[in-house]
């Protein structure tokens, strides 16, 4: 499988993307369209496909693409986690049914627990429930801003996208110390295991 | 070899992956007559007979990821 040439370009990439979410395809009613699999004999072609996707995806506009899918992908997974660890438990429904309604101290509570307003956590709250419910949380921080719109004006970000590429900038970061940190401990193990030994074979040695 | 194929805008799109995360399939399609028009498109586990387009960006990029990944794992 060749991963030398260049398939798709940036440009290519945003159409695929649009593609893949748009919702008014041929067939499409609300629930979806109806799969409708045929089986075709054509080995020949589905090799070559398979390079064709592999290599244009791995390779699309060099690696920094890459890193940017697994950074944004990284962020979008700790969104999902915190979703599920702090804003789902404290999610109750409506008494109409129809809706949700947030317990907004309880989740300032949990990004302000050390004492520390994580702004990791603010994002995640605004990547689960938007900016209104957002502006409700701040209100209990009893931060500096006021809401979601003067956080971004007081951290010079020109918009929410803007805060998320900081926030994936930080992931990454503190992903690459943890990952050199884990490097120092296991040198440092390994050091101690070697003066043990050494210090066993000099005193074993007398 | 038999490759299983689907139309989606009067368009054969070969399937070239199927990979499972939680409840949900992705599907992941090339176009039979052009290989830069790929597709990723999902059944979930509570509507198996409907191909569902991915909800955002940010679904799109997760995909895009579990794909990366089956096909080139990291260290």
């Amino acid at each position: 499988m060749s991963i030398e040439r260049e398939i798709l370009t940036h440009d290519d990439y945003n159409r695929i993307q649009d593609k893949c979410t748009r919702k008014n395809t041929v067939g499409n009613n609300r629930k979806g369209m109806m799969v409708d699999k045929k089986k075709v004999k054509n080995a020949l072609l589905a090799s070559c496909m398979l390079g064709a996707i592999a290599s244009g995806v791995t390779i699309t506009a060099g690696n920094s693409l890459v890193t940017t899918f697994k950074e944004n992908s990284a962020l979008t997974a700790e969104c999902l986690e915190f979703h599920s660890d702090v804003i789902s438990p404290n999610a109750h429904r409506t008494t109409d049914n129809k809706g949700y309604y947030y317990d907004y101290l309880r989740i300032a509570q949990e990004i302000n627990k050390d004492g520390n307003i994580s702004e990791e956590e603010l994002y995640y709250t605004y990547y689960s429930l938007g900016e209104e419910n957002t502006n409700n949380v701040i209100k209990y921080l009893h931060a500096a801003y006021e809401n979601v719109e003067d956080f971004l004006a007081q951290h010079n970000y020109k918009n929410i996208k803007d805060w998320r590429k900081a926030e994936v900038k930080k992931l990454s970061l503190k992903e690459s110390i943890e990952k050199q940190q884990e490097k120092l401990n296991a040198m440092q193990n390994d050091l101690q295991i070697q003066t043990a030994t050494m210090q066993n074979t000099t005193l074993g040695g007398k | 070899m038999n490759v299983e194929v689907i139309t989606i805008d009067n368009q054969d799109y070969m399937i070239i992956k199927e990979l499972k995360k939680e409840n949900i399939n992705y599907i992941y399609l090339s176009n039979m007559n052009d290989e830069k028009d790929i597709l990723i498109k999902k059944i979930t586990d509570d509507n198996p007979n409907y191909l569902l387009s991915l909800d955002s960006s940010e679904e799109f990029q997760k995909a895009l990821l579990l794909f990366l990944n089956d096909q080139f794992p990291s260290d």
